[in-house]
């Protein structure tokens, strides 16, 4: 028992000990900032937020723009990815295998390889500096995992259900949204969140895609705000920038805790 | 309503799970498609539910060709052997989604769903979910669930092979009045020959495939056309003798009886049935099952005889009956 | 017909975003692209090829992603089974723990490699005061060749560790109880019980795991890049910052497209070996 007291404390510590560093710095003066552990003179302030959300455009602009990026994405990945799951999890046929080996492949390609060329399409389809575009790269590359999760998810439900369905009546679009999709809403939702945060977070591609100020999404400003001075870098505001963005994420994680976990065990991913 | 099945076939991966299945179903009749596992009872009655699709033959409900439509179109009402109830929806919500979906109105949906709740005496269940009935409770939804799609022809998956064998024979004559009593033809899934007896007015008997014999329990029992159907109806098994001239003869245990002018053989082994005793014989040609009375009781060497009237004659070659 | 129909949306998807920059990239390979031909594309039949094999430091920087891949997934893989039994374990707030070791998957790569940045730093890190203050001397990790390599691995495992935390959590879970009761009525130990039940009924998991992440940890960038810029002496450098350097910042995009497509090929043949070799360790398990 003593034990594993010990083991959780010291996982804790591992887990947060950035993110607290984050929070310590951002509470520290910039004088402060360089001489950690000491505690003598000018120690604590709250002007590196004060500095943060009262900079043009506001911070919460830039949450708001990561919720919207986070969203689209979301909503298109399940769009598309849920009815190629229901054929992936139902079929033996060859297309539905060759489909999965695609997609296993394409998952190998390593994706920060990929946005130089996706440049190039933005600009050429005229995609760029607009946030509902960037749920196009950030479905498809979701897509992978979503379709590996909700196939098995698929795969898990009786035969029986579906027929019997078919027998009272109900067409594909009936059967999918009376009788198939509520049984795999743990699957669902965690796939539903582990896309949220990805598009939330990613950087590369929302950072070559977007250059209008205030449609950048969080990560992006928060790099901003880091690359701001040419001199060094202005890590009170940056670590304050952190920790108000980390927070959505924080929620997030713990309202869904339950979800993500039982949602991978029911997508049972298998061989 | 009638069902008719004309030489109806599956083939899969190059191979007939079915072939050259024909049938007739009149209205009001029950027939059984009994068979052991594997023998094609299921494909069968999923062809004719419209979820598989026929290689071969045609499917008339009501006179009207149905093989090449949809499930949905055919009108059929079907219990599933695992009953398929939604896990997710309660008792009533069970029964109303099929409606809605049918554009049944409301009012109509409540007065319809009231009406069968009340005779299949689920009233006091309408909000619980499946997880929550117990396997007769289940089965009495799936039912209801089937009788209101105002089929023109009834399915039945092995609806009772989900429940213990108590709930089983109280269940029969239930299931009987509910859904066997009604204007439209059933098809009966099963693999207990007794449980085909009790429910059907007739029996198809299915191996590997094929149909083997079609018929009334009674003349099944009394004129089985081949050794496979012989064996397979009535208990206990029915007694195979020895070859002799490319004939086999075959005896049921209940037609032999003691006498002394008959030939002689050993007492192995009885089992107690109850309202009478089965005994294990060994004899000169080979061993023998007889079913006595309970209230006799008997000594080790024993004479039995049986008549001639009784004896079934298969050629050993075909399996098949000699008239 | 209708199977089709309810793929083919997330095949275009894919198509225009996979399919599209893969065959971009094999094309523009062959072709010299950059401020020398004022960025116009002229077919130079191979001669990226032929330099990308004779390039020293596109080598040496294979073998250093391939350092990091290595050491980075395997220590995770290590680490993450340590922490999903224990999370699998009862003890009270439970949840919260579980949610708060998922954290740092959560937070964003970029974000975090610029935190532990901070807490690397020279002269004033944590760690760099933590060891003045016990006495050591200046260890300057991130300018240090032979340890800043190792930094960039444990921010990575940091950041990555709990999804496959996740991942193996998830496939516990779907171990019966009684496969270790019966082995603990034979006389199995705790440690028995983990090899012979835990680790062979986990390893469609492990598989899923392992060749995901090496995908994502051999296409190493944006950690790399805010962490060190590929230094010191270049001895960070992997072969994704390599391409990107290439095409931004020496404007050379057809060999950009060459290093990447190449590197493409190294990875996926790597992935297949190692998922074949999986798959022999676990036909020679079954046939004992």
């Amino acid at each position: 028992m003593k034990r594993q007291n010990i083991l959780i404390i010291i996982l804790l510590l591992w887990s947060l000990g950035p993110l607290l560093w984050q929070i310590y710095t951002s509470f520290s003066t910039t004088e402060s900032i360089i001489r950690p552990f000491e505690t003598e003179g000018n120690r604590w302030t709250i002007d590196h937020y004060i500095q943060v959300l009262n900079a043009d455009p506001p911070f919460w602009r830039y949450l708001f723009n990561s919720f919207i990026v986070g969203i689209t994405s979301t909503f298109l990945t399940l769009l598309l990815a849920i009815p190629a799951s229901y054929v992936i999890g139902n079929s033996n046929s060859k297309f539905a295998k060759s489909f999965k080996i695609l997609l296993l492949t394409a998952s190998l390609f390593p994706y920060v390889l990929l946005f130089l060329s996706l440049l190039e399409v933005a600009r050429d389809f005229g995609l760029g500096n607009n946030l509902f575009a960037l749920c196009i790269p950030y479905s498809a590359l979701s897509m992978p995992l979503a379709v590996l999760l909700l196939s098995a998810a698929f795969k898990d439900l009786p035969n029986d259900l579906e027929e019997a369905a078919r027998i009272e009546g109900l067409n594909l679009w009936q059967r999918l949204r009376y009788v198939l999709m509520p049984l795999i809403t743990p699957a669902i939702s965690s796939t539903a969140i582990i896309i949220f945060i990805f598009s939330w977070n990613e950087y590369p591609i929302a950072l070559t895609w977007i250059t209008k100020s205030n449609l950048i999404t969080l990560p992006v400003a928060i790099a901003r705000i880091a690359g701001s001075s040419i001199y060094s870098v202005p890590y009170g505001a940056y670590a304050a920038a952190t920790v108000l963005g980390a927070i959505p994420l924080i929620l997030i994680v713990l309202l869904f805790q339950r979800q993500i976990v039982s949602g991978l065990t029911q997508g049972a991913i298998k061989g | 309503m009638t069902l008719n099945v004309i030489n109806m076939g599956k083939c899969i991966n190059k191979k007939w799970i079915i072939r050259d299945i024909s049938f007739d179903v009149k209205d009001g009749e029950c027939l059984a498609i009994l068979g052991p596992s594997g023998c094609g009872k299921s494909t069968t009655l999923r062809l004719i539910a419209g979820l598989d699709k026929a290689n071969q033959g045609k499917i008339y409900i009501n006179g009207l060709d149905v093989t090449n439509l949809s499930p949905v179109d055919r009108q059929v009402g079907m219990v599933f052997q695992s009953y398929a109830l939604f896990p997710h929806l309660d008792v009533s919500s069970n029964l109303s989604l099929g409606l809605k979906i049918r554009g049944v109105s409301l009012e109509d949906q409540t007065k319809k769903i009231t009406s069968i709740l009340s005779i299949m005496q689920l009233d006091h269940l309408s909000d619980r979910l499946p997880s929550e009935l117990s396997g007769g409770q289940r089965q009495r939804v799936a039912l209801a669930r089937a009788l209101l799609r105002d089929a023109h022809v009834y399915l039945l998956d092995e609806p009772m092979s989900n429940l213990d064998a108590q709930l089983r024979e109280t269940l029969r004559p239930e299931l009987r009045k509910l859904v066997l009593n009604r204007e439209q033809p059933v098809l009966y899934v099963t693999h207990d020959q007794q449980e085909a007896m009790a429910m059907a007015d007739r029996i198809a008997i299915l191996k590997d495939g094929y149909i083997e014999q079609i018929g009334t329990p009674e003349e099944l029992y009394k004129k089985p056309g081949s050794i496979f159907v012989a064996n397979f109806i009535g208990r206990p098994q029915i007694n195979m003798l020895p070859i002799s001239n490319g004939v086999i003869k075959a005896i049921r245990p209940e037609h032999i009886y003691i006498d002394n002018q008959g030939f002689p053989c050993k007492l192995v082994h009885k089992e107690w049935l109850g309202i009478n005793q089965l005994f294990f014989l060994d004899t000169a040609i080979g061993p023998i099952r007889m079913i006595c009375e309970s209230s006799v009781s008997l000594p080790q060497e024993i004479n039995i005889s049986w008549d001639e009237k009784n004896v079934h004659e298969f050629n050993a070659n075909s399996g098949k009956r000699c008239i | 017909m209708i199977n089709y129909i309810l793929i083919l949306p997330a095949i275009i998807l894919i198509g225009i975003v996979f399919g599209y920059p893969i065959i971009r990239y094999f094309w523009l390979s062959f072709h010299a692209s950059s401020v020398l031909t004022n960025l116009d594309v002229i077919n130079n039949n191979g001669a990226n090829w032929l330099r990308v094999i004779g390039d020293g430091r596109f080598w040496q920087d294979t073998i250093q992603t391939f350092r990091f891949a290595s050491v980075s997934v395997s220590l995770e893989l290590i680490i993450a089974m340590a922490i999903a039994l224990l999370l699998n374990q009862k003890f009270r707030a439970r949840g919260v723990v579980r949610a708060l070791t998922l954290l740092p998957w959560a937070l964003p790569t970029t974000i975090m490699a610029l935190g532990w940045r901070w807490i690397f730093n020279t002269p004033y890190g944590p760690i760099e005061k933590i060891a003045l203050l016990m006495g050591f001397e200046s260890i300057n990790i991130l300018s240090n060749p032979n340890l800043a390599w190792m930094a960039t691995v444990i921010a990575d495992i940091w950041k990555t560790t709990p999804f496959i935390t996740l991942i193996l959590l998830a496939g516990l879970q779907t171990i019966p109880n009684d496969l270790y009761e019966a082995l603990k009525l034979e006389g199995g130990k705790s440690f028995d019980s983990f090899i012979r039940i835990t680790v062979p009924l986990l390893r469609p998991y492990l598989l899923i795991s392992v060749l995901f992440r090496l995908a994502q940890a051999f296409g190493v960038f944006d950690l790399i890049q805010v962490m060190t810029g590929g230094g010191p002496a270049g001895s960070t450098e992997s072969l994704g910052l390599y391409a990107y350097l290439n095409a931004m910042r020496f404007l050379d995009f057809g060999y950009s497209a060459t290093i990447i497509f190449f590197s493409f090929i190294i990875l996926s043949s790597f992935c297949l070996l190692s998922w074949f070799l999986i798959r022999k360790s676990k036909l020679i398990l079954s046939s004992k």
